[in-house]
């Protein structure tokens, strides 16, 4: 985001991609590492 | 309701550097410098994570591109989001994945200052149009990743009471803001996605974002020092997260 908005803030459409793309792979990253740690904790006992 | 759309947005940009800032000095007030550099002994776990941010990861935007065609403005973007690596998200993930924040942040290092060396020189090569200020993106990475780290690790030694008094405030804050960034994000920017929702764009990001992950997990394989560490500390074994 910061390399989009330094060299095409003109272009609204980078800044918005990489915004949306950057927040929705955050919220799956979110779900996927919760999971991962919720699957070892099974896994132990 | 565009004033809504508008409020959450501001909302969402507010808070961002609010996040990164309270993440990385929360980063700063529960590490060392010892902590940080013990890591990078590990160099071969380094080099398979550059080697996944900075070429599979492209390397799949590309053909993901080749077979499905955007407009020109969201390739730029696609392109450039498939390029830079090191979010400080990155710290967040590491902590929900039970693994230890060192590592995270090590990692987040390497991956900053490689992002500041890599994209100036490679994104002209793939867009010959544009030119890349790189001391602009130096300096701003800098300011925002690296200086809170500092600040806090200076904080921790020199004012040791007043780092165990804030530090669980500081983590709390930083959890909190990420969540009111993402919702101020997604919905300030629902219009825009409703916008570019039927050129696959968003759905495009979506699949890089689960490639890349599945190939970062099986690339990042399992850390030993991190391991040590976490047993030494009674904590639950996880499975190594996959790159930012």
């Amino acid at each position: 985001m910061i390399i989009a908005s330094a060299n095409f803030g003109h272009i609204p459409e980078v800044l918005l991609i990489i915004t949306i793309a950057n927040t929705l792979g955050i919220v799956m990253l979110i779900f996927i590492a919760k999971y991962l740690s919720q699957d070892n904790h099974t896994e132990r006992f | 309701m565009q004033n809504f759309l508008n409020i959450m947005g501001g909302i969402g940009n507010f808070f961002l550097p609010i996040f990164i800032l309270l993440t990385m000095f929360n980063v700063g007030l529960t590490q060392t410098i010892q902590d940080l550099t013990e890591y990078l002994k590990d160099w071969k776990f380094y080099l398979r994570m550059l080697l996944t941010n900075f070429v599979v990861a492209p390397l799949v935007m590309y053909l993901l591109l080749q077979l499905f065609s955007v407009s020109p403005e969201l390739e730029i973007g696609l392109i450039i989001f498939s390029m830079a690596a090191g979010a400080p998200f990155l710290i967040k993930l590491t902590q929900y994945t039970e693994h230890d924040i060192a590592l995270g942040a090590s990692l987040l290092l390497v991956l900053v200052l490689a992002t500041c060396l890599y994209v100036p020189i490679v994104l002209p090569l793939l867009m010959p149009e544009i030119s890349v200020d790189d001391l602009q993106i130096f300096f701003t990475l800098v300011r925002q990743l690296i200086f809170p780290i500092i600040l806090g690790m200076l904080l921790d030694k020199f004012a040791p009471k007043i780092t165990d008094a804030i530090q669980p405030w500081v983590a709390k804050l930083g959890g909190i803001t990420l969540y009111i960034v993402i919702i101020g994000i997604l919905v300030g920017e629902a219009e825009g996605v409703i916008q570019i929702f039927g050129e696959g764009a968003i759905l495009l990001s979506v699949v890089f974002v689960l490639i890349v992950m599945a190939i970062g997990f099986f690339m990042g394989g399992k850390n030993d020092i991190d391991h040590l560490r976490m047993s030494e500390r009674s904590a639950p074994d996880s499975a190594t997260l996959p790159p930012a």
